[in-house]
């Protein structure tokens, strides 16, 4: 690419971080090792997002690896971020969708199946929240420790989550 | 539906995992609607560990490793609150914060005359462009405008007291309004927050919004398309824009200069992605701009050769540069007119990865992570995610 620095005008950016190139091995090494298994983690909790969510977290630990405490604790660490990467998974659920304006949802075939269906249609927050509790069986206080949230604010998202899914429940069986 | 009037208090309770009191279940003995929701609720319940299970297909680390990994990582949103007391009082003093810190940030807008917050001083500048001072709100929109901040904050379940945010642009639409502030998160996606109600009526609400990449934001443009026409009542993108004016008009080897894209960085730094003539080639630019208390002002520029239209025939032109303020580099370019109207994405592939960045509108720039390096292998998608052209960014 031909680079020309506008004539007179060029100002000298101030490098402020930088990741030495034996970082950058370093990093992109472990990344490539935990990479298949944040897909499959991320994919319980967001489903066709994994990718991107992954994407994120590549990107997002990659400029916080320099702060990395303690290197042994890699692998938590990046699961971790990519599980605060995928509650804030806002933007597609962004809108605001009054409870119950959903399509009718087809009777299950099988009452775990119905409700695992309607586990993957929740917004990413509220899947996200039910996996790790329900799936997972983190309690909510360690969901709160986990993403930075109060108890308090883990129990309405929780609460959130089993309206919508009784509510769809209730739809499924009438 | 049943007009039983304790069906909507019973299902609160079931949801929030509260037990029921003795008179609620005596109640249900004889209302089925009631009994209805509350076995229904059981059922879901003791179902609901397998249905979540039958999606994990990967273990994670035991919990504590999770939480014993660096506590740096995690995003600065805590909020403690505990308690039956804590979970009334708190709430309460978030929504009362949140209003007072919003009225402030707009006390503090309105006083200032400008959109962001300052800045150190950035070096001497060749050209500087004294900030227009804004039209003050209406009378009839101030007081939703106060309330939109936390209304968003709460609506997109940001943790803990919303924090000051900066107006940039307020848009009157009917009865209805529609409004971005920049994101006070220093994790946030998108530079900007919007939302959009109706300010006549109280209590004032902002529900319908989220994150946003620029006004233009897809989602932004369905909320303005519900209640059209619309009109600009306070845009503070206009003094970044009359600088760049300014700026490009003291090159006397320029012309025919047109800003084909803008994106905040960080509520002090914009960079802008400029295609122009110089000495009758096409010369493309990227420009950073600094806030300097009331200015904005361009620090500094870089620019290339890239051709604006592409050098393999058939394939949109994508360009890399470096010129940020920190080590990042920047990707810019142009789509192609044959694909824009079906373009959402351009992947982009570096460090062994396709990184993919949503794409609005005829150009774009896009941040990088440091030193990614030229000749990128970049291809534009659709919805569908069909790759619709695919390239290496201009050598």
């Amino acid at each position: 690419m031909t680079m020309a620095t506008a004539e007179g005008r060029h100002l000298e950016p101030t490098r402020v971080s930088e990741m030495s190139a034996e970082s950058v091995i370093d990093f992109d090494a472990r990344f490539g090792a935990v990479r298949r298994r944040l897909v499959r983690i991320c994919s319980a909790l967001v489903g066709d997002e994994a990718d991107d969510v992954v994407q994120d977290t590549y990107l997002a630990a990659r400029d916080r690896f320099g702060k990395l405490r303690d290197p042994a604790s890699f692998e938590a660490w990046v699961i971790r971020i990519a599980i605060n990467r995928c509650m804030d998974r806002h933007r597609r659920s962004s809108r605001i969708e009054p409870m119950g304006s959903r399509e009718r949802i087809p009777s299950p075939a099988s009452r775990d199946a119905g409700l695992r269906e309607l586990i993957e249609q929740l917004p990413p927050r509220e899947r996200t929240t039910v996996v790790l509790h329900y799936g997972y069986g983190y309690r909510l206080e360690e969901i709160g420790r986990l993403l930075g949230l109060s108890h308090t604010n883990v129990r309405t998202i929780i609460a959130r989550a089993r309206q919508r899914l009784l509510r769809g429940w209730r739809e499924a069986d009438a | 539906m049943s007009d039983c009037g304790r069906l909507e208090r019973i299902e609160g309770q079931l949801v929030e995992g509260k037990r029921l009191g003795r008179a609620e279940i005596e109640h249900a003995r004889h209302c089925a609607a009631c009994a209805t929701i509350i076995a229904t609720a059981e059922r879901m319940e003791a179902s609901l560990a397998s249905a979540a299970r039958a999606l994990i297909v990967e273990p994670m680390p035991p919990i504590a490793d999770l939480l014993a990994a660096d506590g740096r990582s995690s995003e600065p949103r805590r909020f403690a609150a505990t308690g039956i007391l804590a979970s009334v009082v708190g709430p309460a003093i978030v929504v009362v914060l949140a209003v007072i810190v919003s009225l402030a940030a707009l006390s503090a807008w309105q006083g200032r005359g400008g959109g962001f917050v300052p800045s150190p001083s950035p070096s001497p500048t060749p050209s500087a462009t004294a900030i227009p001072t804004p039209q003050p709100l209406p009378a009839d929109m101030a007081g939703w405008v106060q309330a939109a901040g936390a209304s968003i904050w709460t609506h997109m379940d940001r943790i803990g007291p919303a924090p000051a945010m900066t107006l940039v642009r307020l848009e009157r639409c009917g009865d209805s309004a529609l409004v971005f502030f920049e994101d006070p998160s220093p994790s946030a996606g998108s530079p900007l927050l919007f939302g959009s109600g109706n300010y006549r009526d109280q209590p004032y609400e902002a529900g319908f919004g989220g994150a946003a990449t620029s006004v233009d934001d897809p989602e932004a443009a369905y909320a303005r398309s519900q209640h059209p026409p619309c009109t600009i009542v306070v845009d503070t993108t206009l003094p970044a824009a009359a600088a760049l004016t300014a700026y490009l008009a003291t090159d006397p080897h320029a012309t025919a200069a047109r800003v084909l894209a803008t994106r905040l960085v960080t509520a002090d730094i914009g960079i802008a992605y400029v295609d122009e003539l110089q000495d009758g080639k096409p010369h493309q630019q990227i420009l950073v701009l600094h806030r300097d208390g009331d200015r904005w002002t361009v620090t500094g520029a870089q620019g290339g050769d890239f051709p604006s239209l592409p050098a393999a025939l058939g394939v949109t032109p994508l360009g890399v540069a470096k010129g940020m303020p920190d080590n990042r580099w920047v990707a810019v370019g142009v789509v192609a007119t044959r694909i824009r109207a079906n373009v959402v994405a351009v992947e982009i592939t570096f460090e062994g990865f396709v990184h993919r960045y949503p794409v609005y509108g005829t150009a774009f720039v896009i941040l990088l992570p440091a030193n990614v390096g030229f000749s990128l292998p970049y291809a534009f998608v659709d919805a569908q995610g069909t790759r619709l052209e695919i390239a290496t960014s201009l050598p």
